[in-house]
């Protein structure tokens, strides 16, 4: 066997070092960061259904806004949480909002949207968004913070929601909010929008909230468990992913932030991963019909 | 303007030194990988004793007892690691287990099994709508093509179980296909928001 042989194009193009793709996903990120192009952007099915759903709430409507924001996933889920949230307070008192988490770094990264308003589109901190919007802490909107406990928390505070969550994040007790009268059980609650990045704590919350009392669930998903949702959609729930939602979103609010900051670099390194796998795939083919041929 | 916050210089030097294993691994990388597990253990040591405080060690320091035999069960856990109780040990499990499953099992034949079932086998004709109705009969093919690729009591590699379980497979790869894609779709955003915070938050363009 000849060792010194040269090998194929095809397999130089299955074996291209991986500090190759890496640098260049960086310098494409780093490049579309500094000069955005905007590329254009359509609007998925999914979440025109999601927007749809949300405007077509009737007045006095409760919905629970419940995140499980993380480091891992918040990059994804911000732009999106921001713009929903925004959707929901353009309803002024119309709506009742509550929001909850099973996230232990749930609180922390929520308060982003109130310490960095100008980041995530947001008119000013928590005070000044709620003014803005005519709502009212206490009566229309209340912040919870960490349930723990995943499917028996989700249990705990759908038959008993003061059990779960005694206080608010300010300490207040919770026979104290005037909102929190009309919410005990989650038979009070009439939609649920969910953001997450795990598929096991869809199914809790599927099982305990939705089979058990039929509550709109309207989920945003991140990418890394958005496949897997696919067979709960349309009859259990509508859902969309989670990055691409986040600049979908804020489009239809008419206004860009951070989810249109990620989408040209997202767009175009995942266009990048795509050429890769098809190159790779061609050099794999030619490689076996020529070793065929000989 | 470049920031002068340390927290931020430190965060950002931990994240290029992260970023560098797409390059080639590094002493200083290992390092970082190392921090990051032992902080993260400790923010959940944290987090759990603080569960521990808030929903074991302050209502039974306001009379709710009921808690202390909670606290026996977790404690009695830690008998696994004994060679002569290990035993006991199985007790407060099988509680967890049974309390689990008994949470679980009330809905799952609904949500799990009998709605999922109903949506894939309705609506194959959906008026006006010639692509939804196409949709909805190709979802229903690969639906059973992909359950009758996991019979094991017959061989399916022949005859006309053949056909259903070759397409069930083709059904598996692009789900497999699909969910790489949304990996991938998350690990492209944690390099995006990653990459963001080192230039707008610590550098200030």
């Amino acid at each position: 066997m000849n060792t010194t042989e040269k090998p194929s194009i095809w397999k130089q193009v299955q074996q291209i070092p991986i500090w190759g793709p890496n640098l260049l996903a960086v310098i494409l990120i780093i490049v579309l960061q500094l000069f955005p192009v905007g590329l254009p952007a359509g609007i998925s099915q999914q979440t025109r259904e999601i927007y749809n759903a949300i405007e077509e709430l009737p007045a006095g409507t409760m919905v629970i806004f419940h995140h499980q924001y993380h480091a891992g996933n918040w990059g994804e889920l911000a732009g999106a949480g921001s713009a929903i949230l925004q959707q929901l307070f353009r309803r002024g008192s119309e709506l009742d909002i509550v929001v909850i988490t099973q996230s232990s770094s749930g609180p922390a990264f929520f308060d982003l949207y109130w310490s960095e308003p100008e980041t995530y589109g947001l008119p000013g901190n928590r005070e000044e968004t709620l003014e803005h919007y005519g709502k009212t802490y206490g009566e229309d909107y209340v912040e919870f913070g960490y349930l723990t406990g995943m499917e028996s928390g989700a249990r705990l505070i759908a038959d008993d929601f003061y059990a779960g969550y005694p206080n608010d994040i300010f300490g207040t007790p919770v026979e104290d909010i005037p909102l929190m009268s009309e919410l005990k059980t989650a038979a009070d609650v009439d939609t649920m929008i969910i953001l997450h990045s795990w598929e096991a704590y869809n199914k809790f919350w599927l099982r305990q909230w939705q089979g058990r009392f039929g509550t709109q669930f309207l989920v945003i998903a991140s990418g890394l468990v958005y496949p897997s949702l696919s067979p709960y959609y349309p009859n259990q729930q509508l859902y969309t992913a989670g990055l691409r939602a986040s600049g979908e979103y804020e489009a239809l609010m008419g206004y860009t932030s951070i989810g249109a900051a990620f989408g040209d670099s997202f767009s175009l390194v995942a266009l990048m991963m795509v050429l890769l796998v098809v190159v790779g795939n061609i050099g794999q083919y030619m490689e076996r019909r020529e070793g065929k041929k000989r | 303007m470049i920031s002068v916050d340390p927290l931020v210089w430190i965060s950002s030097i931990l994240i290029v030194i992260a970023i560098s294993f797409g390059f080639r691994s590094s002493r200083p990388w290992r390092v970082v990988e190392q921090l990051f597990i032992g902080g993260a253990a400790g923010n959940a040591i944290k987090q759990q004793w603080g569960n521990i405080e808030r929903l074991g060690i302050k209502p039974i320091l306001n009379g709710d007892y009921a808690m202390l035999l909670a606290f026996i069960l977790g404690i009695v856990l830690y008998l696994q690691f004994t060679k002569e109780y290990k035993w006991v040990a199985r007790y407060p499990i099988a509680i967890l287990v049974g309390s689990g499953i008994g949470i679980s099992m009330a809905t799952l034949m609904k949500s799990m099994f009998v709605d999922q079932i109903t949506a894939t086998i309705t609506n194959l004709n959906v008026p006006g709508s010639p692509m939804n109705s196409v949709n909805n009969i190709i979802i229903l093919l690969f639906v059973v093509s992909t359950l009758l690729f996991f019979i094991f009591t017959k061989e399916t590699g022949t005859g006309p179980l053949g056909y259903f379980s070759r397409i069930g497979r083709i059904g598996l790869l692009a789900a497999f296909g699909a969910g790489y894609a949304g990996t991938s779709m998350t690990y492209i955003a944690v390099l995006i928001d990653s990459l963001r915070y080192l230039l707008f938050t610590w550098l200030g363009l």
